[in-house]
């Protein structure tokens, strides 16, 4: 009897793992959008909860979000899928990875409603095979109470009073990280390994990911930490403090901006190209400085907390091109340059 | 033996057939699409790709040495002594397994980091303005980190072969005039060798593929592992071969350490497998008279192992509007739990883990009795299923999306993530079980056989309560990895559906640190509380 009972039990979870799917795939085809994104944009605190309802309301086309992990890894994904796409959208292809994006040809070009709108320097692809939805800066971030004079330049940073004062992240695995060492690379050209190296005594760990890097800052670990010229606002907005400032660089800061594209082969296209005029709406627009903590692309008034959030002056951006081409070497400087000790 | 074997093989096709599908697919599935002799050759001439390879062998060794040391004493505490709060010390050692190392990391930061609470007690007592404790940020960090997760792990695998040791074996040891040392390393060592190797070698593997905690603690760089370097590679298409030869590489080095692992608890089992009666040892009462350094020793484990949990629990009652953990105490991220984003991972972690457990153990019933009907063909059976602790979870991950895209459709989220949970305790539960099963008394069978008892009523009145405390052991394994699990999770969830490790990374992610700690500490606690009622009712009920 026992052994019968876990027979079907067995048999019955077997058989549901693949009922369970086709049952899934039968559903409704038509108003529909398929919509790979990035963890962070669709966990319960990011966009998605907020601005996909929003959409489905609006439009009547139900939404289905993939989540893939890390946008590199959505793209990666993208790739492999060519021949066979059953997405429509990715969000949050960035400046970064434009190169890839156009050189492996898995996006359709589309120019949506609302892009007269958007500021002319933020359209990264002038190509509109990705359209911007938001931006940041890269930014020093620092706890105001134990930093008094905040470094004002990258050569600033390097200077004794900041020594095992700052928290970086690995370019090799992390968006800021590689953020930063692009800042680097666009400022001090070749330089750039000198200036790591010299940068090193003044950086007490380098973490993984964003999260861990900035879990640290927040536990006190150290005073400094890579981050966005947007992320004082959230502690200005829920954790009602304002020690946690950010400083512009006389340098510059490297910017972000972040995408959404069509795939090619979208077997949605009609529902992929009103997502696309929603993106540039005040409706998704609005709510992205809250929910993502990055700048909205078109000029709407913004939470009082943005206040703590300076925009650059002079964003800083290295060519597409560039980047495909070098970004190993880069990478492998950077690598030396943090080794040599 | 009149117990058919057709509806046993059958049963096993199960677990065969997902471990075929959830691990040996996605597997094959990405050294296919990637791997290349150019990617080989690529790796091994690369000078930095061999150094992190030293490393991550040089800090896999060293830990594994660590803990094993620290371990012993308390494996030998645990199997011959019995004292009060020992059930929870038990559930205790266990709760390191489901913290996911991103909450690890930050507790252990909060204990001993540079603002953490001893350096910031030691400031206040000494007045001094630099924090007198610096050991993160080096060597020393990634091996408390390490050990912190694997003292437990040694001791929980240690103690109850220990504590299992018949009590025939040292009486006829004293009737030939053994002394104490004779009888440790003629009885003892011998019956616990297995035991110890084989928690040594998963304990290596464990921290040779350590990623996160390596290069959060370490410093940077010049402390990384392999898993770090496959996860750089695997993020770009471009370089997935090379991913493909790394990978491949680590696996090979896990291997020859799984199979450590595999032939050592098969040697354990043969050798066991021969005692005659299999009365224990009766356990000693811990007294403050005659043990004064066990007593020291397992107050040194509880605030080893519950000191970063500890923080993070009381971390989570500050952060009120202030910054650091200066902030005022506040409820307030308990009261979050009162939200459906809050309260949903935890029914969720709770339903998943649930049934990990159901069917882990089913399955592993299934395969212990497999082993133990075809000796000669157990190895390779244990062999295929502990593979799966060798391979990198970002290749398996990275096979996991290329597989379910070539399916063309999406099974169903839930029963998928508790199938690949299911495969991924398997090499341990079947291990807890098997163990157990081996050592059934053929005596007793054969006694219940002659009084005309049917196969079910053997199982149930004789196999099972014979082997209860292995069927306990897994069931707290299973709960533990399936609770504390995060790759896949993020990656095979149906959408809307978050489990606690999950939360934490995002709330991190979303800035919310506190919430995340609030959201760490209700997780130790379930788990606590599942441990312990588990090995309660395994007392109690027989």
């Amino acid at each position: 009897m026992k052994k019968s009972l876990l027979t079907v039990l067995c048999l019955c979870m077997a058989v549901s793992v693949f009922a369970g799917g086709s049952k899934e795939k039968a559903a409704s085809d038509s108003d529909k959008l398929v919509i790979y994104a990035s963890d962070s944009f669709l966990s319960e605190w990011g966009p998605a909860p907020v601005v996909f309802p929003i959409f489905e309301k609006k439009y009547g086309i139900k939404i289905e979000s993939r989540q893939v992990g890390s946008t590199g890894e959505i793209v990666n994904l993208a790739i492999m899928n060519k021949e066979n796409q059953t997405a429509d959208i990715i969000i949050g292809a960035d400046n970064n990875l434009l190169s890839t994006v156009l050189k492996n040809d898995i996006l359709v070009p589309y120019k949506p409603e609302g892009i007269e709108k958007v500021k002319d320097d933020l359209l990264f692809d002038k190509t509109y095979h990705l359209i911007p939805y938001d931006y940041s800066f890269f930014a020093l971030v620092y706890d105001s109470n134990k930093i008094k004079n905040p470094p004002k330049s990258l050569d600033d940073l390097l200077k004794p009073e900041y020594k095992k004062s700052l928290i970086v992240m690995d370019p090799r695995t992390s968006s800021p990280g590689l953020g930063f060492l692009m800042w680097t690379v666009k400022c001090k050209g070749e330089g750039y390994k000198e200036y790591w190296k010299k940068l090193m005594p003044n950086i007490l760990t380098v973490s993984e990911g964003w999260s861990s890097g900035y879990g640290l800052f927040t536990s006190g670990e150290a005073p400094m930490v890579i981050s966005y010229t947007t992320s004082p606002a959230y502690h200005v907005e829920y954790d009602k403090i304002d020690n946690i400032k950010t400083v512009l660089f006389d340098d510059g800061n490297y910017m972000q901006t972040e995408g959404v594209g069509i795939l090619k082969g979208a077997p949605h296209m009609e529902a992929a190209k009103k997502f696309m005029d929603f993106i540039l709406s005040e409706d998704f627009q609005s709510e992205i400085p809250l929910t993502n903590w990055m700048y909205p692309v078109i000029d709407i008034p913004m939470p009082d907390s943005y206040k703590s959030a300076p925009v650059s002056d002079k964003p800083l951006l290295l060519d597409a091109e560039d980047i495909d081409k070098n970004l190993d070497s880069w990478l492998d400087g950077w690598l030396k340059s943090t080794m040599a000790k | 033996m009149k117990e058919t074997r057709l509806p046993l093989l059958f049963l096993f096709l199960i677990p065969f057939l997902l471990l075929i599908l959830f691990f040996y697919v996605p597997v094959i599935t990405v050294f296919m699409t990637g791997f290349s002799k150019e990617g080989l050759v690529s790796v091994l001439g690369d000078s930095y790709c061999r150094k992190i390879c030293l490393f991550s062998l040089e800090q896999g060794a060293l830990s594994t040495f660590l803990s094993a040391a620290i371990g012993f004493p308390g494996a030998y505490i645990l199997a011959k002594y019995t004292f009060r709060g020992k059930g929870f010390l038990k559930a205790l050692i266990t709760v390191p397994f489901v913290l996911p190392p991103i909450a690890a990391v930050l507790g252990i930061v909060l204990l001993i980091g540079n603002n953490g609470i001893i350096n910031r007690a030691l400031m206040a007592l000494t007045g001094a303005a630099e924090p007198p404790l610096k050991v993160l940020y080096s060597l020393k960090a990634i091996l408390i980190a390490h050990t912190f997760y694997n003292i437990p792990l040694f001791i929980r695998f240690v103690y109850p072969v220990w504590e299992k040791i018949p009590k025939s074996l040292y009486e006829a040891g004293r009737s030939l005039g053994a002394g104490k040392v004779r009888l440790f390393y003629t009885v003892t060592l011998p019956w616990i060798t297995s035991a110890v190797v084989a928690s040594c070698a998963l304990i290596f593997v464990e921290c040779f593929m350590s990623f996160s905690i390596v290069l959060v603690l370490g410093g940077g760089p010049q402390y990384s592992t392999m898993e770090v370097e496959i996860y750089k590679l695997a993020r770009t298409t471009s370089h997935i071969a090379k991913a493909c030869a790394l990978g491949g590489l680590e696996t090979l080095f896990a291997l020859v350490f799984i199979s450590i692992y595999t032939a050592a608890g098969h040697r354990e089992q043969r050798y066991s497998g021969s005692a005659g009666r299999n009365e224990e040892v009766p356990l000693k009462s811990l007294s403050m008279a005659h043990s004064i350094p066990a007593l020291l020793y397992v107050l040194f484990l509880l605030l080893y192992v519950a000191l970063p949990m500890v923080t993070i629990a009381f971390n989570s009652f500050t952060g009120n509007g202030r910054w650091g953990l200066s902030g005022g105490f506040t409820l307030n991220w308990y009261t979050s739990f009162a939200q459906p984003v809050m309260y949903r991972p935890v029914l969720n972690t709770v339903f998943i883990a649930v049934s990990t457990v159901i069917c882990a153990v089913l399955l592993s019933l299934v395969i212990a009795a497999v082993i133990s009907r075809w000796p000669k063909g157990s190895f390779l059976v244990q062999i295929f299923f502990f593979a799966s602790l060798a391979i990198s979870s970002i290749l398996l991950g990275l096979g996991y999306l290329l597989t379910i895209s070539k399916l063309g459709f999406r099974p169903n989220g839930k029963i998928l993530l508790v199938a690949v949970h299911t495969a991924a305790v398997l090499p341990f539960t079947i291990k807890a079980v098997s163990l157990f099963y081996s050592r059934i008394n053929r005596r007793c069978i054969e006694c219940a056989q002659s009084l005309g008892a049917r196969p079910l009523r053997i199982l149930w009145t004789v196999k099972l309560p014979m082997i209860k405390n292995g069927i306990f052991t897994a069931g707290i394994f299973a709960f533990a990895v399936s609770a504390g699990e995060v790759n896949g999770a993020l990656m095979l969830s149906p959408e809307g559906f978050t489990t606690m490790p999950v939360a934490i990374y995002r709330l991190i992610g979303a800035y919310r640190f506190y919430q995340a700690c609030a959201m760490g500490t209700v997780l130790l606690l379930i788990c606590i509380a599942a441990f312990y009622a588990i090995d309660r009712l395994g007392e109690v009920s027989l």
